[in-house]
């Protein structure tokens, strides 16, 4: 299992550290620094002239990215201009928002995705795995914008069954908190709904495939207590890595989402730094979101290596 | 005997046979067809000389010539107008899909082949590396710090213009590009595999004669059909960075920026300027996904795998 986290924490991490070049050089010309190289430490400094020897060429470039490093490390993710707080407050006021849309979200998907997967992969050909194929074609071709415009247009405005938009906090109105929050959730559910059902659905594919569920099934387990007992895990296990990488489509869906409906959340935070020219807030942004998603999948390795007794003694 | 008699007569006969054939091809195909139609006259509304217009002749003369659908056909200026944007919208953004589509089979399908070829992978395997890094971002995330950057570059040399159509498409090419690359290394990877391949080796042939082998025989199939499937996703990402605003600029119509138009309406409850977008958007990506799995399936590789 060590062996296992080890590899994948590396590969994983040399990703983000490559994702944090990229950020960092595609911001570069947008942020002006006061003073390079003054907050270094005289080692990095003298690590950095060697370098400037060895190449012959302007290093003022490495001397930033590593200030900008340093104070990563440090836990500090640069300041907003515009609000005058730092990125990290900033995300922490707004996060509550997004967690809850997309907690939402996910909860509304695999409500649906969960059970037609797991029965559509328990009797490939026949009626429910049609229709999950049909289901998954209709949501693939739905856009999030229009989703989220339609849903509200016939929901809050020609019925008005649901709000129409904004936050209420659920702690102290979990009920108008839930109500405004269903149709947002419902929006990003249907965005989410068709990776979410096909990784579901080939997972349990994969795992009706094993040899021990035969011997299980042949040994006189009840289809049932197969499906929902042992396929559940397997498939669980095998459906982790694609669900963990529906981060980013979720991360994606937010920014749209909390756009249509006005909520105060992250997605909304970057759409304000980009109005308003905030580059600082917008690079810690974009590094606290690939961040996340590194995370996420990292968490999903962990996750699947507990649920999937192979995985850890394979490696 | 009869029976047997009657049977090899409508066998040899080859009219009703070919017919049977062009039925089954007729059924099976049915929604390729019918994607292909609804994808050709949507191009073709689009790139009329003046939808508004044509709409107005077409509901107007429909109108006179069969009196009992008059009824359900639009005739009030402002509803041709919306449907006339929405069908010159069409144009600009299957313009920018197909493009972003192209792009990345472009950029990503080299970098994957040299990457799962045994020769050029010293070459490919650091650039697929860098195309995973791409991928590591959530997609809208990275387009609109790419979007924003170009912007900044743009009106820090003042002489120099970012073409809006043409970078979008270069940023959407880059964010699609390793879905690209992926496949591209996939196929090659499992060529390798393949007996006829190991026969070759067997022969003493040469490693480049054995990618490009393995090449021809497996990758172009997927890679039209992958390229096909991406023209969907970049027209979600393009809608999406469109309505933001940060996507086509915002004298060029497309379905996004029309989306974004119509929320003001669609508070006062006109329906017309965010459904119409919307539904063509969807009827338009319901047809490219379906002519992308009619490809898959036609140019899938059969045999050994």
């Amino acid at each position: 299992m060590l062996v296992y986290l080890a590899k994948r924490g590396a590969a994983r991490l040399s990703l983000l550290f490559g994702a944090g070049v990229v950020i960092f050089l595609l911001t570069r010309p947008l942020i002006a620094d006061a003073a390079p190289g003054a907050t270094l430490p005289a080692a990095i400094v003298a690590m950095i002239v060697q370098t400037r020897s060895l190449l012959g060429s302007d290093v003022a470039i490495l001397t930033q990215f590593a200030e900008w490093t340093m104070s990563l490390l440090g836990g500090d993710f640069g300041r907003s201009a515009a609000a005058d707080a730092s990125t990290l407050t900033l995300i922490r006021q707004r996060l509550p928002v997004t967690l809850h849309l997309i907690a939402g979200g996910l909860a509304l998907a695999l409500v649906v995705a969960l059970p037609v997967g797991l029965l559509a992969a328990a009797r490939p050909g026949r009626a429910l795995d049609r229709a999950s194929r049909v289901l998954v074609f209709v949501t693939q071709a739905m856009p999030m914008a229009g989703v989220s415009l339609v849903l509200m247009l016939v929901f809050a405005i020609l019925l008005r069954w649901l709000p129409a938009g904004g936050h209420v906090d659920p702690t102290t109105q979990p009920v108008r908190a839930l109500a405004h929050l269903l149709l947002p959730a419902g929006a990003l559910a249907i965005g989410l709904l068709p990776m979410l059902l096909c990784a579901i659905r080939d997972g349990a594919r994969a795992a009706h495939g094993e040899r021990h569920l035969d011997t299980a099934r042949a040994s006189g387990v009840s289809p049932r207590r197969l499906i929902w007992g042992r396929t559940l895990r397997l498939t669980l296990a095998a459906a982790l890595v694609p669900i963990a990488s529906l981060a980013g489509q979720m991360m994606s869906g937010a920014i749209l989402v909390e756009a249509v409906f006005d909520l105060p959340g992250v997605g909304r935070l970057v759409i304000e730094s980009l109005d308003a020219r905030d580059y600082g807030l917008l690079r810690g942004l974009a590094l606290a979101s690939v961040m996340t998603m590194v995370a996420t999948a990292l968490a999903g390795d962990v996750l699947r290596g507990l649920l999937d007794r192979r995985i850890r003694s394979a490696s | 005997m009869n029976n047997a008699t009657i049977d090899l007569d409508s066998a040899d006969d080859p009219a009703p046979r070919r017919l049977r054939r062009l039925w089954h091809f007729l059924r099976r195909s049915f929604g390729t067809i019918l994607a292909l139609v609804f994808l050709s006259s949507l191009l073709a509304a689009a790139l009329a000389p003046e939808p508004l217009a044509m709409l107005s002749w077409l509901a107007a003369d429909t109108s006179r010539r069969l009196p009992w659908l008059a009824a359900f056909l639009p005739s009030d200026p402002t509803t041709l107008r919306v449907l006339s944007d929405v069908l010159r919208a069409a144009s600009p953004t299957l313009g920018v899909s197909v493009a972003a589509a192209a792009g990345a089979l472009l950029l990503g399908a080299p970098i994957g082949m040299m990457a799962g070829a045994r020769v050029l992978a010293w070459i490919g395997r650091p650039l697929q590396g860098v195309l995973t890094i791409v991928d590591a971002f959530p997609p809208l995330v990275l387009a609109l710090t790419v979007v924003v950057a170009l912007d900044a570059l743009e009106s820090m040399r003042p002489g120099w213009k970012a073409p809006g159509a043409v970078s979008l498409s270069m940023v959407l090419a880059l964010l699609l590009a390793p879905r690209i690359a992926r496949i591209a290394s996939k196929e090659m990877h499992q060529a390798r595999r393949e007996p006829h391949l190991a026969a070759l080796r067997a022969l003493g042939a040469s490693a480049t004669r054995i990618a490009m082998h393995g090449w021809l025989r497996r990758c172009p199939g997927p890679l039209v059909a992958g390229t096909m499937g991406l023209v969907g996703a970049a027209m979600l990402l393009e809608t999406s960075l469109s309505f933001l605003g940060f996507g086509m600029p915002q004298n060029t119509p497309s379905w996004g920026t029309l989306l974004a138009a119509g929320v003001r309406p669609m508070l006062a409850a006109q329906w017309l300027p965010v459904v119409a977008p919307a539904t063509l958007l969807m009827l338009t990506l319901f047809a490219v996904n379906l002519l992308a799995q009619a490809l898959g399936r036609r140019l899938e590789v059969r045999g050994t795998g």
